[in-house]
This record gives structure tokens, C-alpha cells and sequence, in this order.
């Protein structure tokens, strides 16, 4: 099981006081806004594709079962407008926020 | 008695109905069971809702009345921690997206305000129940049969009548229509009343705008709402599955008190103290879909021919939107145009049942995957599904967009529209003891007695 080194400390930043995950089996306790985070995180920085099917709570519950998640996937380079949607913040909606 | 048109029910769809007539050149008669004001359940509108109402031109009378203005819905997860918002939007011609926003009503007031409206421009509204349909000897639909408040009946010869008749499914009931299915959500009750002193968000506009809709999800199909409906009061429901209630062995009213804080921790936050000024209104088996809602002399609208789930307020938009997709079609029937063939309207029934299949592969995903549905609300598809929360689910609107493509894929589902086979009720398909309410083999003989306690 490959964890790339930038999602590891994305997940263990991403914890609250929690301290970093040292046990691959060790629930991740992401709450599940922070798992969509997770997933926007995976497409948009790493360059991930997760298939609208594999979004279970069940595959983001663990390293390891991420870890088999990913081990199916080619990352390709996030592209500049997936970057930028993800640094605002989401959602993204394409509309003019409301002031 | 004789009249052009008649329509069953002066709620919000059959008001509509009329008013969108009267642009038409047509002058219906709407005929309505009960005293108005009267209490009835439905407060929240969507964006297309609210856009329905600027074109009947209500804008000012719905500012000047304080109506709540609704900027978008936010929904509680489990933990109460955590929740996502979706923001009413709204489409240009050029389909560029903004944000927008709609009304909540207290139906006592609004729906008088539709149909006095009604009236005023041009509708005749009668006090009346229909009993029976007339029929004539090709089948088509050529009136109904009234009872007058007094007790006597007469009959009332019509070129069309509009079924508008709600949950009461008057046509449905009386077997002009297709058969009735109950749909996938029919195991569920609602417990509803209105609280005050209850703590809105603190904005004028946003997520935290103070007249929001927020939705408390606790699990699968365990949920609650609250609506604001004026200054103080807010509307304040809760759904459970009917075996739930039944174990409890509680009044509707105990049920409520009881089980509403468990729903979610946010609930008690904004609710602290449940002072009720209504009574604790229930409605179970409101899940159901009529076939064959449209045929010669009759079109059924709204909830006369389809309801699925309360969770996302589509009810007042379906039926207002509908009444407006109507109204042109009915002029021509009135003219001699579509007098050929078995269905009229056939393109106008495929039309509408599009629409709502769309909403019910969106309401089916959110319960059966509600993680995957929170991605694609905040990262996968946030502009279609602001379209879909604001009710633009017709297939002139971009649909089925990518989300309910999505949607389908996930719940391993194709719609297929042929003649015959289109929109076999999902909850039909998959659940055989599920049969349609008067196939033969039915233990339920009216759609009253199913309804049960109501
Ligand atoms: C628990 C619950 C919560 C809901 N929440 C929402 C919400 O937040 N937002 C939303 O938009 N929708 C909501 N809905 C749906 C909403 O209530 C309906 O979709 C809406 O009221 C439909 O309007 P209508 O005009 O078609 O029917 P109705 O408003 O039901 O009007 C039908 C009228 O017909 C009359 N009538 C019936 N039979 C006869 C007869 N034989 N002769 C003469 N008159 C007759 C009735 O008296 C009634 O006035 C909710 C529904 C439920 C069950």
C-alpha cells in the first residue's frame, strides 16, 4: 500500500487535536464535510479521479482502504482550473456570491 | 350547469391553473370543498416556485405580505456539526446561474391570496365537493358530478376537467386515470405543527439568512424540517418510518415531543423550548404516482397524480409549474386542436413525468448514499444540483444533467419512456408486494382506506 507523502499529511492535518495516523487500519475519523474536503483534495490537488461509484464512506474509512483505492488510479496533473476551484473553498458554484 | 373548464381544487395548483387560463382567454370554474381559509401543509418554495409567482405577477404582494424570503436550504448531518447549503439559483435565458431567492408561506394565507386572485382576474370559484365523474361513451371525461354544501348534487357539463385535487387524487380515486402505485416512500409519516420562540441564523442573506430552510438529517429516513413562516412562527415536522410511531404506542402529539430532539443536536439548539401554536397534524402513505394522469377531457396536476417525498419542497413548484405547462394545451383542446388520438396530452404527460422522475433519482440518491450526494452537492456537480433544489427538472432545463445521469449510474437504474413501459414506478419495480392500489389482487380497496388515520 502506497500513500503518497502529500496526503498523508493533508489526513493528519485534517484531524482536529488528533495526533498523526500511525496504524493503517485506524479509522480515519474524518467527519464527512471533511471527507468531501478529502475527496476535492485527491481530484484536484493530487490529480486523482475517483469515480462517482467509489464514493462510499466505506473506501475513505482507513490508510489501507484508501490506500486500495488509489492503488487502482493513475494520477494525472491536476488541472489549473481544478486548482483554483479548489483554493477557494467549496462549493464552487459557478454563480457570483451573493453580497 | 355548463362551463368550458372545470377545475377540481382551488389549492395552489388549481389557482395557478386558472390564473395561467385567464392569460389564455379562458374563464374557468373552480370548484373547492372546503371554507378558506383553511390549514394545509407545503410552506416552502423553490427557486422556479418563487419564479412561477413573478410571472403571475405576485412579486409585490408577496414582498408587501412578508412572506420569509428564503435565500437557500441547509442541511444538519447527523451530528449536527457538520452541514451543507444549497442556494436558491436562479437561470437567465443565456443559462448563466445567479443567485436568487424565494418565499416561505403560511398556506392558510397563500393559498387564500391565489385564489381570491383567481377570482378577481376572471375565475368563478364554487363551494363544492366532486363526487363522481361524467363520462361520455368513448371514455372521455365530459364532467363531474358536484355536491353542493346544502347537500344537493348537480351535474356540471365541461369540455376538460383539471384534476387539482391534491392528495385526495380525485380522478385517481374515481379509476379515470391509469392505476395508482405506491411510491418508494410510503412506509413514512409525518408529524407536523408550528412552534415560536424558535432561533433562526443570524444573516439577512446566505447560508446563515434568518428565514432559511433547515433540514435535520438524522439516518435513513429519520429527518425533520423547519420552515419559518412569518416573524415568530416556524413550521417544524418530522418523519419517521410508521413502524417507529406504531411501537412507541404514543399519540401523535406525544410522538413528537418525544422523539423531535433525538432527531439531531441542532434540533434542541434551535428549537429550545417547543411552545406549539398548532395542533400536531399527520399525514402517513403520502408516497404515491397515478398512470395515465392525462387523457381525453382531463389532465391531473400535482399532487392529483404524483407525490414522492417532502425532503426538498418540490410540492408547490410541481404543481404551479405544471398548471402553467398546462394551460396553453387546454386552450387549444378548447379550439378543436388534439381531439384525435387515445391521449391528448400524451406529450405533455411524458413531459411532466420526466420532470418528476428527475427529482425522484435526486431524492433516492440522497437517501441511499447520502455521502456521495454531499460530494456531488459540494464538489462534483454544485451548478446542477442548485438547479435541481431550485426545481428546474424538465427536459427543456438541461435534464436529465449530468448529476441524474450520475444519479441513475449509482443506483443502477435506466428510465425508459416507450409507450407502454415508461416510469413503471421505481418503488413498484423493485418492491412486487408493492402493487398498483387497485390492480385486482390489491388488499386495499380505496385509496382513502390506505390513506388510513388521516
Ligand atoms: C409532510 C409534507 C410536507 C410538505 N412540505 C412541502 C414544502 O415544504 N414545500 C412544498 O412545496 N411542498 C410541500 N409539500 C407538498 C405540498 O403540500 C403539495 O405538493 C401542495 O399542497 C400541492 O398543491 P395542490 O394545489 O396540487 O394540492 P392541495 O394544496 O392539496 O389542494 C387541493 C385542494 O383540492 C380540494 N379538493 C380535494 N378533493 C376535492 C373534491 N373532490 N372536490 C372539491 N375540492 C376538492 C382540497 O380541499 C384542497 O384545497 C409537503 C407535503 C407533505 C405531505
Amino acid at each position: 500500500m502506497e500513500i503518497p507523502q502529500k496526503l498523508k499529511e493533508y489526513i493528519d492535518n485534517n484531524r482536529g487535536s488528533l495526533p498523526p495516523i500511525t496504524d493503517p487500519d485506524e479509522p480515519l475519523q474524518i467527519d464527512s464535510l471533511g471527507l468531501i474536503r478529502l475527496v476535492a483534495f485527491l481530484e484536484s490537488d493530487l490529480g486523482y479521479r475517483v469515480e462517482d461509484e467509489e464514493l462510499i464512506a466505506e473506501n475513505f474509512a482507513t490508510l489501507r482502504r484508501l490506500g486500495e483505492l488509489l492503488a487502482t488510479k493513475t494520477p494525472t496533473a491536476p488541472t489549473a482550473e481544478a486548482k483554483a476551484s479548489a483554493q477557494e473553498g467549496i462549493p464552487t458554484f459557478s454563480a457570483k456570491r451573493e453580497t | 350547469m355548463k362551463t368550458d373548464v372545470l377545475i377540481i381544487g382551488g389549492g395552489p395548483g388549481g389557482a395557478a391553473t386558472a390564473m395561467f387560463l385567464v392569460r389564455e382567454g379562458i374563464k374557468p370554474v373552480i370548484l373547492e370543498q372546503e371554507e378558506f381559509p383553511r390549514y394545509h401543509i407545503g410552506e416552502s418554495l423553490t427557486g422556479e416556485g418563487g419564479q412561477v409567482l413573478r410571472r403571475l405577477g405576485f412579486e409585490g404582494e408577496m414582498t408587501k405580505r412578508e412572506h420569509p424570503v428564503k435565500h437557500g436550504v441547509r442541511v444538519f448531518g447527523t451530528t449536527g456539526q457538520n452541514s451543507w447549503y444549497v442556494p436558491v439559483s436562479a437561470r437567465d435565458k443565456e443559462w448563466n446561474l445567479s443567485f436568487s431567492t424565494t418565499w416561505q408561506v403560511r398556506r392558510s394565507d397563500f393559498d387564500t391570496m391565489m385564489l381570491k386572485e383567481a377570482e378577481t382576474r376572471g375565475a368563478t370559484v364554487m363551494r363544492g365537493t366532486a363526487t363522481k365523474p361524467l363520462l361520455a361513451d368513448d371514455g372521455a371525461v365530459r364532467g363531474v358530478t358536484v355536491r353542493w354544501p346544502d347537500g344537493k348534487s348537480e351535474d356540471i357539463e365541461t369540455q376538460i376537467v383539471l384534476d387539482c385535487s391534491g392528495q385526495a387524487t380525485f380522478l385517481a380515486n374515481q379509476r379515470v386515470t391509469g392505476p395508482k402505485y405506491v411510491g418508494s416512500y410510503d412506509k413514512q409519516v409525518a408529524f407536523f405543527s408550528q412552534v415560536t420562540g424558535a432561533v433562526r441564523g443570524p444573516g439577512i442573506s446566505g447560508e446563515d439568512a434568518k428565514d432559511n430552510t433547515l433540514i435535520f438529517y438524522a439516518k435513513k429516513f429519520h429527518w425533520a424540517w423547519f420552515i419559518p413562516i412569518d416573524g415568530d412562527v416556524v413550521s417544524v415536522g418530522m418523519v419517521t418510518p410508521r413502524a417507529d410511531f406504531l411501537a412507541k404506542k404514543q399519540t401523535p402529539e406525544e410522538f413528537f415531543r418525544n422523539e423531535l430532539y433525538d432527531i439531531n443536536p441542532e434540533v434542541r439548539k434551535r428549537i429550545p423550548e417547543m411552545n406549539l401554536v398548532e395542533k400536531v397534524h399527520v399525514i402517513p402513505n403520502y408516497s404515491y404516482q397515478v398512470r395515465g394522469f392525462c387523457g381525453k377531457g382531463f389532465i391531473c396536476i400535482g399532487d392529483a397524480h404524483r407525490f414522492i417525498d417532502p425532503i426538498f419542497s418540490f410540492g408547490l413548484t410541481v404543481t404551479m409549474r405544471e398548471a402553467e405547462f398546462a394551460a396553453p394545451l387546454v386552450r387549444e383542446y378548447l379550439e378543436g386542436k388534439r381531439r384525435n388520438g387515445d391521449n391528448p396530452f400524451a406529450e405533455h404527460q411524458v413531459f411532466c413525468e420526466k420532470g418528476i422522475d428527475n427529482l425522484e433519482d435526486m431524492i433516492d440518491l440522497f437517501w441511499e448514499q447520502p455521502f456521495a450526494f454531499a460530494t456531488f452537492v459540494y464538489h462534483r456537480y454544485p451548478d446542477q444540483l442548485t438547479d435541481a433544489f431550485a426545481g428546474r427538472i424538465y427536459p427543456t432545463e438541461h435534464q436529465p444533467s449530468p448529476a441524474v445521469v450520475a444519479f441513475r449510474k449509482m443506483l443502477k437504474r435506466t428510465r425508459e419512456y416507450d409507450q407502454d413501459v415508461y416510469s413503471v414506478p421505481i418503488g413498484s419495480r423493485f418492491h412486487p408486494e408493492r402493487a398498483a392500489l387497485w390492480e385486482p389482487n390489491s388488499p386495499v380497496a380505496t385509496t382513502e382506506q390506505w390513506m388510513g388515520a388521516r
